[in-house]
């Protein structure tokens, strides 16, 4: 039996230990991302000089990004539509209780899961040495990462589906096309178009940055201000950007907390019927005019289709070939991309821990600290990680630590925005029951809601983490460490072989780090 | 008439839910099927419209053994044979109309119907199935927006409009209240007796089922422990199958 002198002496060391030990993988991935506090404060005027030329942003400028940032809508959008559509197929075909066959989910499933581990960067990197720059190539890649996402986000859905919500329509003699008709369509097309808008705030954040690599909208001239130094430049692209983002963002989250509202009832049968021919006039109307739209908005000639196919499969062909000598370049490149994201994690978490008991309503010290630290917070997350290391390059010079500090600050927002949100919905009655023994708010915090909320932290901590490696795979595109690096050189020298090889690591580290999380989680509940 | 016979069905293997069940339900009956739960009430009621497939024993529907019947046959068989479930089972965004419109399904080619198209008679008689049970005046809003009664009586104007010559109810009543359990049962009764539609219904309250059924079926670890008129039935039939 354990004594309390027992609990106070294991409780104590515990704790020791888990600060050291956080402190030992703190100074190992500052280490590995050559973490350097004298560069960073040496580096501070020059990235606030930077900022300060960006407070100026040349107007006159938009003129010319304003086609530009279209095109980079357009490219979301249609990609979104496209993949979205694609992507409930694919979820209907590969859900267990959906599926005309039980071999199609095994077959098709662990070959999404590869493909969702590689970022869609490097789609378009490799496709752009495929189908020439342009948009092209950047609207597939996005294609594909929205079929990725929506089969992801929407397969568990239907497979959490009532198995009697499909006997209902299977007992009156229904069909199987009538099943999906009558029951599951309507059953998950709210949940689907809270999917579209998902993946849309997905794919505006990609399709700026698509750009870098060549693959069209706005990030071309982002990458061409950004090598000229035209900082003024810059500074208009970036509030386009931010409004583009906020706008959609704010449209996606509108609609997506009406939709259950949306309702027109009828009066009479008559009415009924015409409302059916009206809708299925509006289906075929939109169907034809998007058609119509994908056919102009994809820039490409069928002669140059073709070509692409052809010189995709000699590709595919020789990234097969797996260039096995390169193995020990493939190690430290990975090694350097979890370094970046651990740092990044991190110390985004910790923050976000501290930043969150400002940011909840019900923890903050005042209400317009919340409100103010709310927007900050947005602010924060609305940049792709990729842009903000191109900022501290000017501090601290290209390389992982810039990468580090981006993806760091990023997760920061993003960490911050879902833990304070958890912090909300844990609800004042732990926080209550604590304050009336006459401790403080931030004891309250510290005692009640910290430790009540732990394990939901922890586990928005493996997602975080997850998605951060991802991210770091791609950082090296631009110069800012780990994996990337190796891989766009190889691409722009059409080491195919070697490129095979590197996209089948990250696609293994990928699925180690899910797998490795998701047991985590598990046992964590 | 449904004649079960020697029925046994296995879910994973190991724990059998039916072991030889023989048990007959004839034209214009109203039946209850009672027993604990596990006892295989819900197992027997799916495996009679061949929602779930026996491992060994027939179900004759009119003669035709409904376990050996695939794709168009069986689809066709089950539209005879309505069913409504303890969840009612509605798409909750669709309309009331079109809840009830599923009924027709069977009776329709895939295409039309992918269609949402339905024929001038789909209509008249979705709307004479919500007048039987009383919710014409719901005819045109949400699913979502009923009561729990309400929803469960769209549920049976759907089974109506199936033209059915059973319907089969599991559990119809066991997530209402007592009032709404109550009209439901009532309508049940109703369609027995005016439209002549055969009832074989689930419950485990046995109040319930003595005062509406005409026969009891007891039902204990998959097998039949006793199958008699009402008022033939002893309290002590009834302590033996919940011991």
């Amino acid at each position: 039996m354990t004594t309390l002198r027992d609990y106070i002496v294991k409780k104590k060391k515990r704790n020791r230990l888990w600060i050291l030990g956080s402190l030992l993988i703190f100074s190992l991935t500052a280490y590995g991302v050559n973490f350097d506090l004298f560069r960073i404060v040496s580096g501070l005027p020059d990235m606030f000089d930077l900022v300060l030329r960006m407070l100026s942003p040349e107007l006159s400028y938009i003129s010319e990004a304003l086609p530009r940032l279209l095109e980079t809508i357009e490219m979301a959008l249609v990609s979104t539509t496209l993949g979205v559509l694609l992507g409930i197929s694919a979820a209907l075909l590969t859900a267990r209780n959906t599926t005309p066959h039980v071999m199609i989910p095994r077959i098709l499933g662990p070959l999404l899961t590869f493909f969702r581990t590689i970022p869609n960067l490097i789609w378009a990197a490799i496709l752009v040495t495929i189908f020439s720059v342009g948009k092209f190539p950047g609207m597939i890649a996005l294609t594909i990462t929205a079929v990725l996402i929506t089969v992801k986000l929407l397969r568990e859905y239907i497979e959490t589906l009532n198995k009697n919500l499909l006997y209902g329509v299977e007992s009156v003699g229904g069909s199987k096309i009538q099943v999906l008709r009558f029951a599951v369509l309507p059953a998950i097309f709210e949940h689907s178009l809270s999917v579209y808008f998902i993946v849309l705030e997905i794919n505006i954040r990609s399709a700026t940055i698509l750009g870098l690599v060549g693959a069209g909208g706005i990030g071309q001239i982002l990458w061409r201000d950004l090598n000229h130094l035209r900082y003024d430049n810059l500074a208009t692209l970036i509030i386009l950007l931010f409004l583009t983002i906020l706008m959609i963002d704010f449209i996606s989250f509108f609609v997506r907390r009406n939709l259950g509202k949306f309702y027109i009832p009828r009066t009479s049968i008559a009415s009924f019927k015409r409302q059916q021919q009206r809708k299925w006039a509006g289906v075929i109307i939109l169907v034809t005019a998007g058609t119509l739209w994908l056919s102009f908005s994809l820039d490409i000639t069928s002669d140059r289709l073709l070509l692409g196919l052809s010189s995709g499969r000699e590709i595919i062909v020789r990234m097969a070939q797996l260039e096995l000598t390169y193995i020990p370049r493939l190690i430290e490149g990975l090694l350097e991309s979890v370094y970046i994201a651990l740092f990044a994690t991190l110390t985004g978490g910790v923050g976000a821990v501290i930043l969150s008991y400002f940011t909840a309503y019900n923890t903050s010290p005042s209400p317009i600290l919340s409100m103010i630290l709310k927007a900050f917070v947005n602010l924060l997350r609305t940049f792709p990680p990729i842009i903000v290391a191109i900022i501290f390059f000017r501090g601290v010079g290209p390389g992982p630590l810039a990468g580090a500090m981006a993806l760091g600050i990023y997760t920061l927002g993003v960490m911050t925005k879902l833990y304070s949100e958890v912090i909300e919905s844990a609800g004042s009655k732990i926080q209550q029951s604590i304050m009336t023994t006459g401790s403080t708010k931030l004891n309250s915090y510290r005692y009640g809601i910290l430790p009540q909320t732990f394990p939901n932290f922890i586990s928005l901590v493996l997602y975080r983490l997850e998605s951060n490696i991802r991210t770091s795979t791609i950082l090296g595109i631009i110069g800012a460490g780990g994996i990337g690096t190796l891989l766009s050189t190889n691409i722009t020298w059409r080491n195919w072989e070697r490129v095979g090889l590197l996209i089948v690591g990250i696609a293994l580290l990928m699925i180690i780090i899910e797998k490795t999380s998701e047991k985590i989680r598990k046992d964590l509940i | 008439m449904i004649s079960v016979q020697d029925l046994y069905v296995t879910y994973d293997k190991r724990t059998p839910a039916l072991r030889g069940v023989t048990v007959d339900f004839y034209d214009g009956e109203f039946v209850g099927i009672i027993g604990l739960s596990g006892s295989g009430k819900s197992t027997l009621l799916k495996t009679l419209n061949g929602l779930v497939t026996p491992s060994k024993g027939k179900v004759l529907v009119e003669g035709n053994n409904l376990t050996q019947l695939k794709g168009k046959e069986l689809r066709n068989l089950r539209r005879e044979i309505g069913f409504v479930f303890q969840e009612f089972n509605l798409v909750d965004r669709s309309s009331v109309l079109e809840n009830v419109l599923i009924g027709r399904l069977g009776y329709q080619s895939p295409v039309k119907s992918f269609f949402g198209i339905f024929k001038e008679e789909d209509y008249q008689l979705a709307e004479e199935s919500l007048d039987t049970v009383g919710l014409t005046a719901k005819t045109f809003e949400r699913g979502d927006q009923l009561s729990g009664g309400q929803k469960q009586r769209v549920a049976i104007a759907k089974t109506l409009a199936q033209e059915p010559k059973v319907i089969l109810a599991d559990e119809p009543v066991a997530s209402l209240d007592q009032n709404s359990g109550k009209v439901v049962m009532d309508t049940f009764k109703r369609i027995q007796q005016i439209h002549g539609i055969s009832i074989i219904v689930n419950l485990h309250d046995v109040d319930l089922a003595r005062k509406y059924c005409d026969r009891l079926v007891g039902l204990k670890d998959g097998k039949v422990l006793f199958d008699q008129k009402t008022e033939e039935i002893s309290d002590d039939d009834i302590t033996g199958l919940y011991s």
